[in-house]
């Protein structure tokens, strides 16, 4: 059975991978697609309907990206309540 | 049908970035419980996009996919494919799009047309080529988002560009068929009437509805359109008045998006620089605001503000025939200005240099009632309005600047000219009279400009009291320079130094110009007398010795001037100095007193011409009227009760 510092840092850790993830999506070059995909390079309703599927895409991934912060600020909070459940009912 | 115009590079560059976005996307491992759904909507997003890159593909390598077929030659009666077979010559390809009609959103289908007009070479389009755009703008600019699309298209909204192009084609065509409607000119100029731009000689405006065109473009739209028109002035104006004020009422009404597109300019900085240089329409335009919005006149503009005082001016005769009219117009510009000190405060002062020209032009109408403008405006507006003006550091660089210019607009009004030969005694009475009656005016005019100075310098309303001393100086000793016929300089010790030592001391006055003039000299003062120089100060001494000073210059000017035009007998006591410089240590508590009872003994003394004694008495009361027994009375009790 895990302690309650070793199970603190098992979320912990969680959170700083989810962390690591959601800058790598956030970094995606996804974000710079419609930089391509303007008037210069193409238009017509396929052009636009890419847009408009390209625009919905980049919000989910911005989405993600803001549920992986959020569940890492999660995991972290969880780990702090448990460090604080283990000082208080520690050894006197 | 709907067309796809395309340029292979680049779309295969973005297919290629879109494969590596789908690639990072999907190879994100998200196993931790917490990033379901995160996990999930990148999923979805990775899903939406995978198709996208073999459509792309299946484009580019001109597969050949049933619903995207290689367009050739196109049928040139269809505005769109017009604008794709343009496209065809700049690299791009074309291939039918199954997706939807025509060229897809309107905004970048007016884009599109936009795109092409900006590059093509105008003068080479044929009529049938011609007649295809005219159609294409009747269907790319019937909607917000086409228009501004048209103008994204063009590359920074460059509509002026445009029609200049068009017109230099028409011009072109002109020339090459003589002047002889050709059917290549009437489809020119059906192509610029149908976006506003009619050249009077191609096509009737009277059949346009010009009202509903430009009432159904962007402000800013309708202006680029009606800037290029060769319309008659009057309609000018009031179609550029009603441009603005919908512009000024709602300047941002387009999608933020693109307001980066075509702000600025406003509206009104298009169309200023085509009202400003032309009378008749800067005329209907002002009556326009003036029976309006007075706004749309002064603070519509931004980069083209300087241009308002032009505009404004274009109202004014210049000879000033009328300057009662003139004050119609000026007069609720100035209280427009008054009554908004944001506004004021927002415009740079540059911007309302112009104001300083008014005061040039009307110098006595910004005081008192005494002044064409009685009537028009009360004592408050004007005096608001002159420290509107005199606060304006470059206002008063004008004002300062124009001596010059007041002398040359009152010299006539003087009338120092000798009298006609040849006038039957009736006539020659009444010339005289004339020119004592005007003397009178600009005297009791100086003395009220110079009281409204002093009244808003003791209220301390003028932030720089120097200010007061710069009219003064400009207005005020240049016209009696003129008086007294001395050299005038725009600058310098010209003006009263031509009172006191110039060519106008030359009669009985003589002793007391010299006087004043030994009095200035000794005190290293450059023109004005000394009391002015302390223009700020708010004590009833200052005011009292300013009035006998003023007086004593007016005087010996006035005096001066009733010896030339025969009021007074040459060798008459002249009038007595001012009591500063009568003799040192001179000074009492009360000057005005003392001086006023100085000029009523005087008074008794003076040698009359015959027949002239009336005007002559009257030209003497007049110069000495700041310091009357009465109001020299009121100053010294000032002094003697602060």
């Amino acid at each position: 059975m895990s302690t309650p510092s070793a199970l603190a840092e098992e979320l912990r850790g969680r959170a700083r991978l989810l962390r690591s993830k959601a800058g790598t999506l956030h970094t995606n070059d996804i974000h710079r697609l419609p930089l391509r995909s303007g008037t210069s390079t193409w238009i017509g309703p396929s052009a636009d309907r890419f847009n408009q599927v390209l625009g919905s895409a980049i919000s989910s991934i911005d989405l993600a990206v803001d549920g992986l912060y959020e569940a890492a600020i999660d995991l972290e909070r969880r780990a702090k309540a448990i460090e604080a459940a283990a000082l208080a009912t520690g050894p006197h | 049908m709907g067309y796809l115009a395309f340029d292979r590079d680049a779309v295969d560059t973005l297919r290629l970035a879109l494969q590596r976005s789908i690639d990072a996307l999907g190879s994100m491992r998200l196993t931790d419980a917490a990033a379901r759904t995160s996990a999930q909507r990148i999923d979805r997003a990775v899903r939406d996009l995978s198709g996208w890159t073999t459509t792309m593909r299946g484009i580019t390598a001109c597969v050949a996919l049933a619903e995207y077929r290689p367009v050739g030659k196109l049928d040139g009666a269809d505005p769109l494919a017009a604008a794709i077979e343009w496209m065809l010559d700049d690299g791009r390809q074309v291939v039918t799009d199954p997706l939807g009609n025509g060229i897809g959103d309107p905004y970048l289908a007016a884009q599109s047309v936009g795109v092409v007009l900006h590059d093509v070479d105008i003068e080479d389009l044929s009529t049938g080529e011609l007649e295809r755009i005219s159609r294409l703008l009747d269907e790319v600019l019937t909607t917000d988002a086409g228009r501004w699309g048209f103008l994204n298209g063009l590359r920074g909204g460059d509509l002026a560009e445009l029609f200049a192009r068009f017109q230099h084609a028409e011009e072109m065509e002109r020339h090459a068929t003589q002047g002889e409607p050709s059917e290549k000119l009437a489809a020119l100029a059906t192509v610029l009437g149908h976006i506003g731009f009619v050249h009077g000689e191609v096509a009737d405006t009277a059949d346009l509805d010009l009202d509903g065109i430009l009432g159904d473009l962007e402000p800013y739209i309708a202006a680029q359109v009606l800037a290029g028109m060769d319309l008659p002035p009057a309609e000018f104006g009031r179609l550029a008045y009603d441009v603005i004020a919908r512009d000024l009422a709602d300047p941002y009404s387009a999608d933020d998006a693109l307001v980066t597109y075509i702000f600025p300019p406003l509206a009104a900085d298009i169309l200023f620089p085509v009202i400003a240089p032309d009378a008749e329409r800067s005329r209907e335009f002002t009556r326009q605001t003036l029976s309006g919005d007075l706004d749309v006149l002064l603070a519509s503009a931004d980069e083209a503000r300087s241009l308002v005082g032009t505009i404004v001016f274009n109202n004014l005769d210049p000879e000033l025939t009328d300057p009662r009219a003139a004050g119609t117009i000026v007069i609720p510009i100035l209280e427009h200005l008054v009554n908004d000190p944001d506004l004021v405060d927002a415009i740079p002062d540059r911007d309302l240099a112009w104001t300083g020209e008014l005061l040039l032009r009307f110098p006595f109408n910004f005081a008192g009632d005494f002044n064409d403008w009685e009537g028009l405006w009360g004592p408050a507006l004007s005096q608001a309005s002159l420290l509107l003006i005199i606060n304006n550091d470059e206002a008063m660089k004008i004002v300062n600047g124009g001596a010059a210019a007041i002398y040359a607009s009152l010299g006539d009004l003087l009338g120092t000219a000798p009298m006609p030969t040849g006038l039957s005694p009736t006539d020659q009475r009444r010339w005289m009279k004339d020119r004592s009656d005007e003397l009178v005016e600009l005297l009791t005019n100086l003395q009220e400009l110079e009281a409204t100075l002093a009244t808003l310098t003791r209220n301390d309303r003028i932030h720089d009291a120097e200010r007061a001393l710069d009219v003064w100086t400009t207005v005020v000793g240049t016209v009696i320079s003129l008086l007294a016929g001395g050299a005038v300089t725009a600058t310098g010790a010209g003006p009263i130094a031509g009172i006191l030592v110039g060519e106008g001391a030359n009669h009985a006055a003589g002793a007391a110009t010299l006087a004043l003039a030994k009095y200035f000299s000794d005190h290293h003062l450059p023109f004005a007398p000394p009391d002015l120089a302390q223009v700020a100060s708010d004590t009833a001494t200052t005011v009292d010795r300013k009035a006998v000073v003023l007086t004593a210059v007016m005087l010996a000017a006035a005096y001066d001037y009733a010896v030339t035009m025969g009021f007074v007998a040459p060798g008459s006591p002249p009038p007595p100095p001012d009591v500063h410089v009568a003799a040192e240590g001179a000074e009492t508590i009360c000057n005005g007193v003392d001086y006023s009872e100085q000029i009523d003994a005087w008074l008794e003394t003076v040698r009359f011409i015959d027949g002239n004694d009336s005007a002559g008495r009257k030209i003497l009361d007049a110069a000495r009227a700041m310091n009357t027994g009465a109001i020299a009375a009121e100053h010294c009790a000032d002094i003697l009760n602060p």
